[in-house]
C-alpha cells in the first residue's frame, strides 16, 4: 500500500480534521512503542521534526507514520490485526509521540490491555478515551494532547521496481548478528565506514561485520534459503561483493522494531533500502555511499597461520579475567589500552602477562599449541578483544590462527577429538549447517 | 630524529611546509586528522583530547598498509600526557602539529595558555622539528620581500607601487597580506599585477573616495571634496565586519596621519621636499606597541619610508606645502575638535556627518571655523 503524504504547506492552516476510530489498547501501545524507537533514536542532525507520529485514517485502514531523518517507518493496522478496530471517519493527525505513548501506557490502568481505546481530534486536539472503562465501570478515563499543524511531508513507502538485491531474513538471526557485532564497530569520527555494519551476502552464507581498523567481529550464518545473489568468490574485490552498510544506530533500531518471523529487504541501492516485516514498511534512506573493507582479506588466512592454539573457554575466562584486574585506569583514560603480551610455545602452557606500570600480572593456561610453521609465538594485545573473544564464546574453545603479520584469527568451536587433520589439529564440530558462527581477526598492539 | 613535527606561523608558509612533510612520504599517505582544543567559532567540531591522539598513535589499520600522518589541529588542554607516546611516531606513523605553541583556554575565558615551557614542546624541539614562521614581520621590508616571493611563487609580477600600497593599507601581517594577494591573484587576469587593481581590488569601496577627499582638500577644492565625502558616506559601514562610527575614525586617523606628515615636512624640508629630507623629517616618529610580556616598546615608525616616498611624489602634497603652517595646524586642530564630537554622538549618523561636513567646509575655507563650531 502506497501513502504519499503529499505536498502539503508547513504554514498553521486551520484545518478541521474529524479523525475517529475505535482501537484495542493492546495494538495502540505496541505500534506506538516501535514508533517511539525510531522518532526518538538516531536522529539527524538538525532534523526538527523529530519524536512526532503522524496516524492517519483511510477507509478502513490506521497508519502510524514517523521518521527519524534517515529512517521512515510506517504501521498500518487493519481489522485482520485488530477485530476491535472500527473507523468512524478518516482524517490525519500529527501529535508528540512521547506524551501519546506515554497516556496510552497508563489510560485504562493494569490488566487493561484488551480495552477499547476512542481516538478522535476536536478542536486541534487528540483526545483519548477509554471506552471499555467508561461503558463497563462507568469510569471516566481520558486525556487530550494538542495537535502539531504539521504533517510529516514528502515521506514515500513505494517499493523500489527493480532493487539491486531482494533478500528475505529471519528475523532472529538478523538481529543476533547485528546485535553481535554492532559494539565492535568505532566511534571515531574520523574514519566513517568503521562506525557501519557491513551485511554481505553471498550465496551460501551471510555475513555481518564490524570493526575499528584494527580488530572486526564476524558473525555469520548460513540462510534457510539460499541467498539470491550473483555468485562471487571469497576473496572478490570489494567492489564485486555485495556489501549493504547499516550505520549502527539505525541497526540498532531497526532490529528494535521488526517482530514477525521475517524480514524482507529490497535494496534499492547502496544508499537505499525499503524493508517489510508484517506490518512494519520502513525505507532506510541517506545512507553514505562508502566503500568498505575487504575484511575477508585477513579474516580467510587461516591457511597462512604459523601456529594454531586452541584454549578452553574457562581457561582464557580465567586470565582475562586476571589481566582485567590489573589495568590501570589513570593510563586507559588517557586513552592507552590495556594489553598484556601473549607467549604460545610447543609443547607449553600459554602464558599471559602483564610486565610494564605500577600493576602487574602473570598466568599461565592449558592450552593446546599445534606447530604449522613455528614453535613459538609472542606478541602483544589488547586486552578489550581477547575479552570480547571470550566473552563471546558459547562453545568450548577458543581457536587463535596466528599469523606472521602479528594478526590472530580467533574462532569460537566445538571440537570433534576423534577427528583430526593431518597436522594432528582436531576437527570442528558442526552440530548444525545453519547454527551462526562468531569469528574475530585483531591485530598486535604497535609498539 | 623523530618523525614529529610542529607547524605555526602564517598560514602561507604553514602550508608550504606541510606539503613538504606530505611528499617526503610519497604519493599515497594516509591523513587523519583530529580537532583540538576550543574553537570558539564552532562549537560542532569533535574536539580530540590527548586520549584520541594517544588511541590513534597506538593503534593501526590492518586494511590502510600506507603511512599515516596524524595531523593535529591545534593542542587539546591535557597535551602533556601524548609526550610519552612520542615515541611511537616512525616514518609510518607521523604526528604533526598545526597551530600555534598553545591553546586557548576553556570558554567562556579567552586566555592563550603556552606550551613553550613544556616536556611536549621541549621533546619534539629537540628530537622532533620545530617549522616555524612569523605572523607578522617587523619592518615594511620583510613584509615586501616576502609578499614578492609569494607572488613569484604563483608567476604573476607586482608594481612595487602595487606592494606599497598593499602594505600601506593592510600593514605587516602576513596572513593578512595572504588574503589580500590571493584575492588579487584571483582577479587580475594577466601575470602583472598593477596599483591599480589593487585599489579595486583590495581596498574598502569608500578608501578611494577617502584619497580623493584628502587631495582635494589639499586643494581646498569645496565641491569636488564633497562630492567625495558623499561617496564616502554611501560605502562607510557596509563592508561585512565594519560600522559607520569605526570607518568614520579610520578617516579621521587618515586625515590627522596626513596633515601631520604634511607639518613635519613643512618644519623640516623647505620649499625643497626631498627624498631624503623628508625621511629624515619623520625618523622621530615612532608607534607604540605593547609587547607579549606588558612592556611597550617603540619601534614601529608612524611614517613608514614606502609611505613617505609615494606620497612626497604626490602633487597634491606640492600643493598643500604651498598653505601656511598655521593653515595646516588649524585644520588639524579642527579635526581633533570633530573627532572628539563624533565620538560623543557615536551612535548618531546623521550628526556626524553634519560634523564632517563642517570640517571639510572648515578645511576649504567656506566658513570660518568659529562658524563651524557654531554648526555644531
Amino acid at each position: 500500500m502506497q501513502s504519499v503524504i503529499g505536498e502539503e504547506q508547513e504554514q498553521a492552516v486551520e484545518v478541521k480534521l474529524d479523525l475517529k476510530l475505535e482501537i484495542t489498547k493492546e495494538t495502540l501501545v505496541d505500534v506506538l512503542d516501535g514508533v517511539y524507537q525510531v522518532s526518538t533514536n538516531g536522529i539527524k542532525t538538525e532534523f526538527d521534526f523529530a519524536r512526532n507520529v503522524t496516524i492517519n485514517v483511510v477507509d478502513d485502514k490506521v497508519e502510524f507514520i514517523t521518521t527519524n531523518g534517515h529512517l521512515d517507518a510506517r504501521w498500518v493496522i487493519d481489522k485482520e490485526m485488530d477485530n476491535k478496530l472500527l473507523i468512524h471517519t478518516n482524517g490525519k493527525v500529527t501529535v508528540e509521540i512521547g506524551m501519546i505513548k506515554g497516556i496510552c501506557n497508563s489510560l485504562g490502568g493494569s490488566g487493561s490491555d484488551t480495552h477499547v481505546f476512542s481516538v478522535s481530534v476536536k478542536n486541534k486536539s487528540l483526545h483519548i478515551v477509554d471506552l471499555s472503562a467508561e461503558k463497563k465501570e462507568g469510569q471516566k478515563k481520558r486525556a487530550q494532547i494538542e495537535t502539531s499543524y504539521k504533517n510529516h511531508v514528502g515521506l514515500t513507502f513505494v517499493k523500489p521496481k527493480n532493487p539491486k538485491t531482494t533478500i528475505k531474513f529471519d528475523t532472529d538471526m538478523f538481529c543476533d548478528g547485528i546485535s553481535s557485532v554492532k559494539e565492535y564497530a568505532s566511534d571515531q569520527q574520523y574514519k566513517e565506514h568503521y562506525g557501519m555494519i557491513c551485511l554481505r551476502l553471498l550465496q551460501n552464507r551471510t555475513e555481518m561485520t564490524a570493526g575499528c581498523g584494527l580488530r572486526f567481529g564476524i558473525f555469520s550464518y548460513k540462510p534457510t534459503n539460499m541467498n539470491d545473489v550473483p555468485e562471487e568468490p571469497e576473496n572478490a574485490k570489494i567492489k564485486d561483493a555485495t556489501i549493504y552498510l547499516f550505520p549502527v544506530p539505525q541497526a540498532k533500531i531497526i532490529t528494535n522494531i521488526i517482530g514477525d518471523d521475517a524480514v524482507t529487504f529490497y535494496f534499492k541501492d547502496k544508499t537505499y533500502y525499503y524493508f517489510e516485516c508484517g506490518n512494519l514498511t520502513a525505507v532506510l534512506k541517506g545512507v553514505p555511499n562508502l566503500d568498505y573493507i575487504d575484511y575477508w582479506r585477513h579474516a580467510t588466512q587461516k591457511d597462512k597461520a604459523l601456529c594454531i592454539v586452541d584454549i578452553k573457554k574457562e581457561d582464557l575466562n580465567e586470565a582475562v579475567a586476571l589481566i582485567g584486574s590489573v589495568e590501570d585506569n589513570a593510563v586507559t583514560e588517557q586513552g592507552v589500552f590495556h594489553s598484556c603480551n601473549c607467549v604460545y610455545k610447543e609443547g607449553e602452557k600459554a602464558e599471559l602477562f602483564v610486565d610494564e606500570g605500577r600493576y602487574q600480572a602473570d598466568i599461565t593456561i592449558p592450552c593446546e599449541f599445534y606447530n604449522i610453521d613455528t614453535d613459538k609465538y609472542k606478541d602483544e594485545y589488547s586486552w578489550e578483544y581477547l575479552n570480547d573473544t571470550s566473552g563471546a564464546c558459547d562453545k568450548t574453545h577458543v581457536r587463535m590462527y596466528c599469523l606472521s603479520s602479528g594478526i590472530i584469527i580467533a574462532d569460537i568451536i566445538d571440537r570433534e577429538e576423534d577427528e583430526k587433520d593431518d597436522r594432528g589439529v582436531p576437527a570442528i564440530k558442526q552440530k548444525d549447517d545453519y547454527a551462526p558462527k562468531m569469528r574475530f581477526f585483531f591485530g598486535n598492539v604497535n609498539k | 630524529m623523530l618523525p614529529v613535527f610542529w607547524i605555526s606561523g602564517n598560514y602561507y608558509d604553514s602550508q608550504k611546509y606541510w606539503h613538504r612533510i606530505v611528499s617526503t612520504l610519497g604519493k599515497e599517505v594516509n591523513v587523519e586528522v583530529l580537532f583540538c582544543g576550543y574553537a570558539s567559532q564552532d562549537r560542532t567540531s569533535f574536539n580530540s583530547a590527548a586520549s584520541d591522539v594517544i588511541k590513534l598513535l597506538k593503534n593501526r589499520d590492518l586494511f590502510d598498509d600506507r603511512p599515516r600522518i596524524i595531523k593535529l589541529k591545534g593542542i587539546p588542554d591535557d597535551y602533556t600526557l601524548i609526550t610519552d607516546y612520542l615515541k611511537l611516531c616512525n616514518n609510518d606513523n607521523v604526528l604533526v602539529i598545526e597551530g600555534p605553541v598553545g591553546y586557548k583556554a576553556k570558554p567562556p575565558r579567552k586566555r592563550f595558555i603556552s606550551a613553550a615551557s613544556s616536556k611536549f614542546y621541549k621533546t619534539i624541539k629537540s628530537k622532533g622539528k620545530l617549522l616555524v614562521s612569523e605572523t607578522e614581520v617587523k619592518t615594511y621590508r620583510q613584509a615586501e620581500e616576502w609578499i614578492v616571493n609569494v607572488v613569484k611563487e604563483h608567476k604573476k609580477n607586482l608594481e612595487p607601487e602595487a606592494a606599497t600600497l598593499l602594505m600601506e593599507f593592510k600593514g605587516k601581517n602576513l596572513d593578512v597580506l595572504y588574503g589580500e594577494l590571493t584575492k588579487l591573484f584571483a582577479y587580475v587576469p594577466g601575470k602583472n599585477i598593477t596599483a591599480d587593481q589593487v585599489k579595486e581590488c583590495c581596498v574598502p569601496l569608500y578608501m578611494s573616495d577617502v584619497w580623493e577627499m584628502l587631495d582635494n582638500l589639499d586643494y581646498a577644492d569645496y565641491d569636488k571634496a564633497m562630492l567625495h565625502l558623499q561617496k564616502f558616506y554611501r560605502f562607510a559601514g557596509v563592508a561585512t565586519g565594519t560600522t559607520f562610527y569605526g570607518d568614520v575614525m579610520k578617516l579621521f586617523g587618515a586625515l590627522h596621519q596626513h596633515y601631520l606628515f604634511l607639518l613635519l615636512l613643512k618644519d623640516n624640508c623647505g620649499k625643497q621636499i626631498t627624498a631624503d629630507k623628508a625621511k629624515e623629517a619623520v625618523s622621530g616618529l615612532f608607534k607604540k606597541k605593547k609587547e607579549k610580556d606588558g612592556s611597550y616598546s617603540w619601534t614601529n615608525p608612524v611614517f613608514n619610508p614606502k609611505f613617505v616616498s609615494f606620497n612626497i611624489t604626490k602633487r597634491t602634497t606640492n600643493s598643500a606645502m604651498r598653505l601656511n603652517k598655521r593653515k595646516i595646524y588649524s585644520n588639524m586642530l579642527e579635526l581633533d575638535r570633530c573627532r572628539v564630537s563624533c565620538r560623543k554622538s557615536s551612535n548618531n549618523e546623521t550628526k556626524i556627518k553634519m560634523i564632517l561636513d563642517s570640517f571639510v567646509m572648515a578645511a576649504c575655507g567656506k566658513i570660518t571655523v568659529e562658524e563651524a563650531v557654531m554648526i555644531r
